[in-house]
C-alpha cells in the first residue's frame, strides 16, 4: 500500500516516465551496438584476413612460382606482424603444402580443393583465407595481336586468423558501452531526478498548502515557483485563499452581526415576554379584584337580611360588574385591533348629542373626585357628521376616563375643533386637556404601546389593563388620524387627536341616533312571546331564560345544535338566540339548516364571545339577523329580540322601520343587492355554479339584516329550487327577484 | 564486296553499322580530295584492326602518300576484325587492288592466305585441263592467267614482327622464300638487337657483362650478338629459353651475373613467358633491362628501341613509291629503318643511371636518318 502510494506520488511517476522509456532505449542501443560492434570486428577481421590472404598471393607470385622457400618464409613472416595473424600456409601447383609458417594445425586447414573460395572458413577459434597465387602473363609487345593467354594458378595461400583477439575485443566493447550506457543511465537518472523535483516540488508544496487550508489555515500562502503552470495555480490558490480569508472574515462579520441582532430580538422579546407576564398577572389582578368582589358581596348579599345593606352590595356587585367588562371590553377591543383593525361603520350623527351623553356618564365619576369636567366644541364643527359615533366617542371616553383616573383635583376640559372642512371631509381636532400628576417626558414614547402603563404602581393605584391608549392610538390611525400627548409633572397632561370625517346630507340624524340609543326596554315587552335559548352553557341559558322571563318571554331551551333545529322546525318560536359554539351541531351549521327550513323561519340572534371577523362573516352568512356578543347586555339583548320579532312580524308590510330605514342609506342598499343579482345573472348565464351559493348567502343576509322578509322568502325558495331549474326559468326568477327590490326600496 | 566512299578512297568493311569504323571513315574523307584520275593506282590498306596504332600508320602513309604522290592513288581499307565469322580466306579481297599493304599479322595471315589460295587454285585448273588433255586455246590462256598472276599485286606487309613473318610464310606458302615468290614483302616492327646492344652501353658505360636472352627463334643471332657485345668491350652471357623451361631457375643466375640484360625478341609465347621474370628479376638483382618495346619499358625496363607507328609509315610510304607494279620484282623482308627510344626515368632513378637527352643516344646508335 505504501509503496502503491508512492509509485502514485508525481514525482515517483516523473522518474518512472523519464527513465523507463530511457532505460529500454539504453538497452536498445547496447544491443545493438554490442550486435553491430561485432559484426563489425568480424567484418574488419574478414576483411584483414582477405587482404593479407590476397596480398599475400599476390606478392607470392614469384616466390611459388620459383619454389623459393625462403622467400614464402619471409613473405609469411611479414603478414604475421599483423595482429590476429596467426600462421599462412602455402599450397603448390599440386597442392602439397609447400611452406607452413606460424601455429598452423594442417590437419584443422582445408583442402584448396575442397575449398569455396571467397568464404573463410572457420575452424577450432580460427579463421582460414584461402587466396589463389596466380601468374598473370603481362602484354609487353607493342602491337601485339593475340590473345591473352589464360591465367595460371600457380599455388594458393591461406591465411589463418584467430579470433581471440576478436572476442578480446569484443569483450572490452561491450564492456565499454556497458559502462558507457550505465554512465548515460546514471546521468540521466541525476538530471531526470533534477527536473523531477523542479516540477514536483513546487507541486508538492502547493498540496501541503492545500491541505493546510483543509485544515483552516488560510493564513499560508503558496509560493509561486517552479513551471510557469504550477505558478499559474500557485497564484490561483492564493487568489483562492485571500477570496475564502475575505469571504470568511465576512460571514464572520455577518453572523456576529445577525447574533447581535438575534440578542436584541431575544431582549426585545424577553421583555416583550416579561411586559406580557406583567399584562396577564395584572390581567389576573385586574380580573380577579371585581371578581373577588362580586363574588364576596354576592355571598354577603344571601345572607344579607338588612335592605339598606343588601342594595349597597347589589351596587358594589353591579359596579364591581362593570368594571370587569369594560376591562374585558377593553381586552376584547385590543384583540379586535390586533387581529385586523375596526371596521368602522358610516353612520350620520350629531356630534354634540353624542358627546353630551358622554360627559353625562363620566361626569358622576368626576364628580365623585371632586373634578370639575367641561367641554368644548367649536362653532365651526358641523353639526351632522357621518362617521362612526360609537368609535369616535369611545376615544373621547378613554381619554377622559384616564384623565378622571389620574387628576385628583382640578378640572378637566374636553375641547372640539374643526381643522378643515373641504368638499364633504372634516378633520376634527379633539383634545383633554386635565391638571393631573402630569407624566415623565422620558414615559411617553411607550405610553401608546400595548400592556404599558407609566409604571407598574400606576396599575396598582388606578387599576386598567394598560390597553386604553393603545386601543385610542389604533382608533385614531384608522379613523385617519394622529393623536399625541403634551404633558408636564405636576401640572397636567394634554391628550389630543384628530379624525377624518364626512359631512352629513341626513336632515334628520339628530332624532335617528337618539331613539337608538340608552333606551330602556319596557317590563313586558316580550310578553307573548316565544324564545328558543340554544345554548350549551346551562348557567347561561339559565340567565338568559331568567331575563327573558322577565320581559314577559315564554322561552324553549337547546343544549345543542342539532336540538334547536328539531325545536325549531316541530315548535313556532318568534325568535332563536343562538350560541356559535356549541356541541353536535355548532351555531352557525344550525342557523343554516333552520333558515333553509321550508316555511317561514324565525329571526336568529346569534351569540358569541367570539370577536374575530371571520366568525363574524360565517354567522352573517349563515343567515343570523343580528349578533351579539357575550357577555349579553340586558336591554341590548332585550331591544334587539324586540327589533327582530317586531322587524319578522312587519315584514309582510314594511313600513320602513327597522335598520334598513334607520342606519342604511337606501341607494347603498339598493346598489348592494344590485350587485348581488348581477353577479347571480352572469353565474346562471355562464352556467357557473361556483360562487352561486355564497351569492344567495348575501342575499339571505342583507334581506335578513335589513327586515327585507319577503325577499328573504323569494331568496330561500330560489336556493331551494334553482339546481332543479333550467337557467332561464332561473334567470325569470332572478328577474322577479330583482322586481321586488326595485317595488320594495321605492316603496 | 567493295564500297567506293569517296572519289579516291574505298572504306571496305562487312559491318557498315560500327560507329568506329563510321568515325575513321569520316577521318579518311576529311584527309583526301575528292580528285579522280584514270591513272590511279588502286591501294588496299588491309588492317587488322581499327585500333589507335594502326589508323596511325594507315592515315601516315596516306597523308605522306598524297604530299608527295597527289592523285596517285586510290585507297582502300578494309579491317579484317570486321569480317564476318563465316568468311573464309576465299574472298577476292586482292583481286582488284595494284598495291596491298597489311598493316598488323593477322591482316597479313588473311593476305597471304587468299594469295595463297588463288595461286593454288589456278595451279589447280591448269593441273587438270593438263590432265584431260584440254585444247591448247584452253590450256594457253590458263597459261597465260597463270603467268598473268605472277604480276600479282605486291604485298607489303607491316607492322609484323620477323618471327610472325616466317611463321605465316611458312604456314601459307611453305617458306619465306616462297612467299617472297607470291611478291610479298615485309618490314619487320623487330629492331637490329645491336641497337639495344649500343644503347645499353651508351646508357651504362661502366658496364662489364651483358645478359642476353634468347629464344629457339633468335637462338641463331647469339654469335652475331656476341660479337657486337664484344665490340663494345663487354662480355657477354646467353640463355635460351624453350616453351617448357621454368624461365626463372634459367634466367636468374644471368641477370645475377650481368650489369645490363637484353631480351631479344622471339615468339610470342616466349616474350610472354619470361617478360615478368625478367623484370622481376631485374628488380630483385638491380640490373637494368634494354627491351625491345614501348610496353616492356612502361612494365619496368630501363630502356627499349623500339618502331613506332610513325617509323613504320614513313619506312612503308618509302616501299609503296619504289614499289614495282609490273611484279618484276620479288618479295622481300625489311629491317627497320627507323627506331624509336623509351626510358623509364623512375627505373632509372632506381638503379641511380642518368638518362642524356634522347638526341645523344639517337646521334650515338647512327640513326641520324632517324
Amino acid at each position: 500500500m505504501a509503496a502503491k502510494q508512492q509509485f502514485s506520488s508525481i514525482h515517483s511517476r516523473l522518474l518512472i516516465t523519464s527513465l523507463l522509456p530511457l532505460t529500454l532505449l539504453c538497452i536498445v542501443l547496447a544491443s545493438y551496438m554490442i550486435s553491430s560492434q561485432r559484426a563489425v570486428l568480424l567484418a574488419n577481421l574478414h576483411n584483414t584476413g582477405s587482404i593479407a590472404a590476397q596480398q599475400i598471393s599476390s606478392n607470392a607470385e614469384f616466390a611459388v612460382y620459383s619454389n623459393n622457400r625462403k622467400m614464402l618464409r619471409d613473405l609469411g613472416e611479414s603478414v604475421l606482424d599483423i595482429p590476429a595473424v596467426n600462421g599462412l600456409l602455402f599450397f603448390n601447383a599440386s597442392q602439397n603444402t609447400s611452406v607452413s609458417i606460424g601455429e598452423l594445425d594442417p590437419d584443422m586447414i582445408v583442402s584448396p580443393q575442397k575449398y569455396e573460395f571467397a568464404k573463410p572458413v572457420y575452424r577450432d577459434h580460427n579463421w582460414y583465407f584461402y587466396s589463389r597465387v596466380i601468374l598473370t602473363p603481362p602484354a609487353l609487345e607493342d602491337y601485339d595481336e593475340g590473345q591473352q593467354p589464360a591465367p595460371d594458378v600457380l599455388g594458393w595461400v591461406v591465411v589463418s586468423l584467430t579470433d581471440e583477439i576478436l572476442e578480446e575485443q569484443y569483450r572490452e566493447g561491450i564492456f565499454a558501452i556497458v559502462l558507457v550506457s550505465t554512465l548515460g543511465l546514471l546521468m540521466a537518472a541525476w538530471l531526470s531526478m533534477r527536473i523531477g523535483r523542479s516540477i514536483s516540488h513546487p507541486v508538492e508544496l502547493l498540496t501541503g498548502v492545500v491541505e493546510s487550508m483543509e485544515a483552516g489555515s488560510l493564513n499560508n500562502l503558496a509560493v509561486e515557483a517552479g513551471p510557469v503552470e504550477v505558478r499559474k495555480l500557485a497564484s490561483g490558490i492564493n487568489q483562492l485563499a485571500t477570496t475564502v480569508r475575505q469571504s470568511n472574515v465576512r460571514m464572520q462579520s455577518e453572523v456576529a452581526r445577525a447574533t447581535a441582532q438575534l440578542q436584541i430580538t431575544l431582549i426585545e422579546l424577553e421583555e416583550a415576554m416579561e411586559a406580557q407576564d406583567q399584562f396577564l398577572a395584572r390581567m389576573s389582578h385586574e380580573l380577579r379584584t371585581p371578581l373577588t368582589a362580586v363574588i364576596g358581596f354576592s355571598k354577603l348579599l344571601s345572607i344579607e337580611t338588612d335592605a339598606q345593606k343588601r342594595d349597597e352590595n347589589l351596587r358594589i356587585i353591579n359596579m364591581s360588574s362593570n368594571m370587569l367588562l369594560t376591562m374585558i371590553d377593553d381586552i376584547l377591543e385590543f384583540s379586535k385591533a390586533r387581529a385586523g383593525g375596526f371596521a368602522l361603520e358610516k353612520v350620520s350623527f350629531y356630534i354634540e348629542s353624542w358627546i353630551t351623553d358622554l360627559m353625562s356618564i363620566q361626569r358622576q365619576r368626576a364628580e365623585e373626585k371632586g373634578l370639575t369636567l367641561s367641554y368644548t366644541i367649536d362653532k365651526t364643527v358641523p353639526q351632522a357628521l357621518v362617521g362612526d359615533p360609537v368609535r369616535f366617542t369611545q376615544v373621547i371616553s378613554n381619554l377622559l376616563s384616564n384623565a378622571i383616573k389620574f387628576t385628583d383635583a382640578g378640572s378637566i376640559n374636553v375641547a372640539i375643533r374643526c381643522l378643515s372642512n373641504r368638499d364633504g371631509k372634516v378633520t376634527l381636532y379633539c383634545s383633554v386637556a386635565d391638571t393631573g400628576k402630569g407624566i415623565e417626558e422620558a414615559k411617553i414614547p411607550t405610553l401608546f404601546d400595548p400592556f404599558s402603563q407609566e409604571d407598574t404602581s400606576i396599575n396598582r393605584r388606578f387599576g386598567g389593563a394598560g390597553l386604553g391608549l393603545s386601543i385610542c392610538k389604533n382608533l385614531v390611525q384608522v379613523m385617519g388620524g394622529r393623536i399625541q400627548v403634551r404633558s408636564k409633572v405636576g401640572q397636567g397632561s394634554t391628550f389630543s387627536f384628530t379624525c377624518q370625517l364626512s359631512l352629513s346630507t341626513a336632515p334628520n340624524a339628530e332624532a335617528l341616533i337618539g331613539a337608538s340609543r340608552d333606551i330602556v326596554p319596557a317590563e313586558n315587552v316580550l310578553a307573548g312571546m316565544t324564545i328558543l335559548v340554544a345554548e350549551d352553557n346551562a348557567f347561561n341559558q339559565k340567565l338568559i331564560v331568567g331575563l327573558l322571563k322577565g320581559y314577559g318571554a315564554s322561552c324553549l331551551t337547546a343544549n345543542n345544535g342539532q336540538e334547536a333545529i328539531e325545536i325549531a322546525s316541530e315548535l313556532h318560536v318568534d325568535a332563536i338566540l343562538m350560541d356559535i359554539h356549541m356541541p353536535i351541531v355548532d351555531g352557525v351549521i344550525a342557523s343554516e339548516t333552520i333558515i333553509q327550513q321550508s316555511g317561514e323561519s324565525p329571526p336568529i340572534i346569534a351569540l358569541t364571545a367570539d370577536v374575530t371577523m371571520v366568525e363574524q362573516e360565517r354567522i352573517i352568512k349563515a343567515g343570523a339577523a343580528m349578533l351579539l356578543l357575550k357577555p349579553v347586555n340586558e336591554s341590548e339583548l332585550i331591544n334587539s329580540l324586540n327589533q327582530v320579532i317586531t322587524n319578522s312580524k312587519d315584514s309582510a308590510v314594511p313600513k320602513g322601520a327597522g335598520l334598513l330605514s334607520t342606519v342604511v342609506p337606501v341607494e347603498e342598499l339598493k346598489q348592494a343587492l344590485y350587485q348581488s343579482l348581477d353577479k347571480l345573472d352572469e353565474q346562471l348565464r355562464n352556467n357557473e355554479n361556483g360562487s352561486l351559493r355564497e351569492i344567495v348567502h348575501d342575499l339571505m343576509g342583507l334581506s335578513g339584516l335589513y327586515g327585507m322578509t319577503e325577499l328573504r322568502e323569494m331568496v330561500l325558495a330560489f336556493r331551494a329550487d334553482y339546481s332543479s331549474l333550467n337557467a332561464e326559468k332561473n334567470l325569470l326568477r332572478v328577474k322577479q327577484i330583482r322586481q321586488h327590490i326595485n317595488d320594495f326600496l321605492a316603496s | 564486296m567493295r564500297r567506293t566512299l569517296s572519289q579516291n578512297t574505298v572504306y571496305r568493311r562487312d559491318r557498315p553499322n560500327s560507329g568506329w569504323s563510321v568515325c575513321i571513315l569520316f577521318a579518311v574523307i576529311m584527309l583526301f580530295g575528292a580528285r579522280v584520275s584514270a591513272d590511279q593506282i588502286d591501294l588496299l590498306f588491309l588492317v587488322t584492326k581499327p585500333t589507335k596504332d594502326y589508323l596511325n600508320i594507315m592515315t601516315t602513309v596516306q597523308d605522306e602518300l598524297n604530299k608527295t604522290y597527289p592523285d596517285k592513288y586510290k585507297y582502300t581499307v578494309e579491317f579484317v576484325s570486321e569480317r564476318p565469322a563465316t568468311q573464309n580466306t576465299a574472298f577476292q579481297t586482292t583481286a582488284n587492288a595494284d598495291l596491298i599493304v597489311t598493316v598488323g599479322t593477322a591482316a597479313a595471315d588473311s593476305a597471304y592466305g587468299e594469295r595463297a589460295l588463288e595461286s593454288k587454285s589456278i595451279e589447280s585448273k591448269t593441273l587438270q585441263l593438263r590432265a584431260l588433255q584440254a585444247n591448247s586455246s584452253e590450256l594457253s590462256a590458263l597459261e597465260a592467267k597463270a603467268q598473268q598472276n605472277k604480276i600479282r599485286a605486291p604485298i607489303v606487309s607491316v607492322l609484323i614482327t620477323d618471327s610472325a613473318f616466317a611463321a605465316l610464310s611458312r604456314k601459307h606458302f611453305g617458306s619465306v622464300n616462297r612467299a617472297f615468290a607470291h611478291q610479298v614483302s615485309a618490314i619487320s616492327i623487330d629492331q637490329p638487337t645491336s641497337r639495344s646492344i649500343r644503347l645499353a652501353k651508351l646508357l651504362l658505360p661502366k658496364a662489364k657483362k651483358a645478359g642476353v636472352m634468347l629464344g629457339y627463334s633468335s637462338a641463331a643471332k647469339q654469335q652475331e650478338l656476341a660479337e657486337s657485345i664484344s665490340d663494345l668491350g663487354m662480355t657477354s652471357e646467353f640463355v635460351t629459353i624453350g616453351t617448357k623451361d621454368n624461365p626463372i631457375t634459367k634466367i636468374d643466375p644471368v641477370i645475377g651475373e650481368a650489369d645490363v640484360f637484353i631480351p631479344v625478341p622471339d615468339s610470342r609465347l616466349i616474350n610472354i613467358a619470361t617478360a615478368r621474370w625478367i623484370l622481376r628479376l631485374s628488380y630483385r638483382h638491380k640490373v637494368p633491362v634494354v627491351a625491345f618495346s614501348r610496353t616492356y619499358v612502361e612494365a619496368g625496363a630501363l630502356a627499349a628501341i623500339y618502331s613506332s607507328p610513325q617509323n613504320v609509315a614513313l619506312q612503308t610510304v618509302e616501299w609503296i613509291a619504289d614499289a614495282d607494279l609490273d611484279g618484276g620484282d620479288q618479295g622481300q623482308a625489311y629491317p627497320p629503318k627507323y627506331f624509336s627510344m623509351h626510358f623509364n626515368y623512375s627505373v632509372a632513378a632506381s638503379l641511380d643511371v642518368v638518362i642524356k637527352d634522347e638526341h645523344f643516344y639517337r646521334d650515338k646508335l647512327h640513326g641520324g636518318n632517324r
